[in-house]
């Protein structure tokens, strides 16, 4: 075989080397596109039947933590939230739940939240992008939103937030 | 015992899940929101549309869609605003741009070399 025959197999090798390291690194956490976005405009109920809207969280650092009663994941950052709740302004979204069972958990595991919103239908986890429980988004005094985390939430993520000024 | 089988079946069958939607009140609307279904992606599924999946948030963003079809937004604005929330991963098809232009190009790559190399084989023959 002549070195041309070569070529052919020598530019599908290259693709396959390609494809195989995006692959690898589709792997990594993409950046979640509402960093750097204002939060949504927004006006829901709350567990002691008030209000809470987009506009009660401008003017300090707040953290927006999505959770369930039926949520088992989110009981793995809980006690990160409880061991923190006197020194962070922690807002809970109860999210598709019935606000019975919400207060059960709370009362079982311990509140750690400022306020607890009601989002049973998800008009609002819709407009944050969220796509299960826990999500957790980190905004800040203008209402911009710094981080937005997937998952169980780090002590040093929390840390850096509120040591960052 | 089968009787509670029966039972146990029919209660997951009308449960949560399958839940009835209020479809939109025009039919030309509803059709609307059917197309759109089909190109937006079930985030927590594997490769389905919200049009096929039965997921919870994929009952959710068809609400969300019908909501918006019903209040005047267009089919354009409705996807840039889910993509604006959750990203290019939202949608079943990527769109052609700098950033995909490869992965569109790479079948037509690869079926030229396969017929570079068949002609390249039967030339010589």
């Amino acid at each position: 075989m002549r070195p041309i025959h070569f070529i052919p197999l020598f530019i599908f090798m290259t693709l396959v080397v390609i494809f195989s390291w995006k692959l690898y690194k589709s792997d990594e956490v993409s950046k979640s596109v509402m960093i750097g976005k204002n939060i949504p405009e927004f006006s829901i109920n709350t567990i002691d039947g008030g209000i809470l809207s987009n506009k009660d969280l401008l003017g300090k650092k707040v953290i927006i933590n999505i959770f369930a009663s039926w949520c088992t994941t989110c009981l793995f950052e809980h006690p990160l939230w409880m061991e923190n709740k006197d020194n962070i302004e922690l807002i809970g979204i109860a999210w598709r739940d019935d606000p019975k069972q919400t207060k059960k958990w709370l009362e079982r595991w311990g509140n750690p939240y400022k306020i607890v919103g009601l989002d049973p239908d998800s008009k609002l986890i819709t407009s944050l992008g969220v796509v299960g429980s826990p999500e957790t988004f980190f905004v800040d005094e203008k209402g911009i939103i710094i981080e937005h985390v997937v998952g169980v939430v780090s002590e040093e993520l929390l840390k850096n937030f509120y040591n960052n000024e | 015992m089968r009787f509670l089988s029966i039972l146990f079946l029919f209660c997951l069958f009308v449960s949560k899940s399958y839940a009835v939607e209020n479809y939109l009140e025009y039919p030309e609307q509803e059709f609307r929101a059917k197309e759109l279904f089909k190109e937006i992606r079930c985030v927590v599924c594997d490769g389905e549309s919200i049009s096929d999946s039965n997921a919870d948030l994929a009952k959710d963003l068809r609400i969300l869609i019908r909501n918006r079809i019903r209040a005047g937004d267009g089919d354009q604005a409705i996807i840039e605003d889910l993509v604006a929330r959750y990203g290019q991963q939202i949608l079943m098809q990527p769109p052609v741009n700098s950033s995909t232009l490869f992965l569109w190009s790479a079948p037509i790559i690869l079926l030229a070399i396969a017929i570079l190399f068949i002609i390249i084989t039967f030339r010589k023959k």
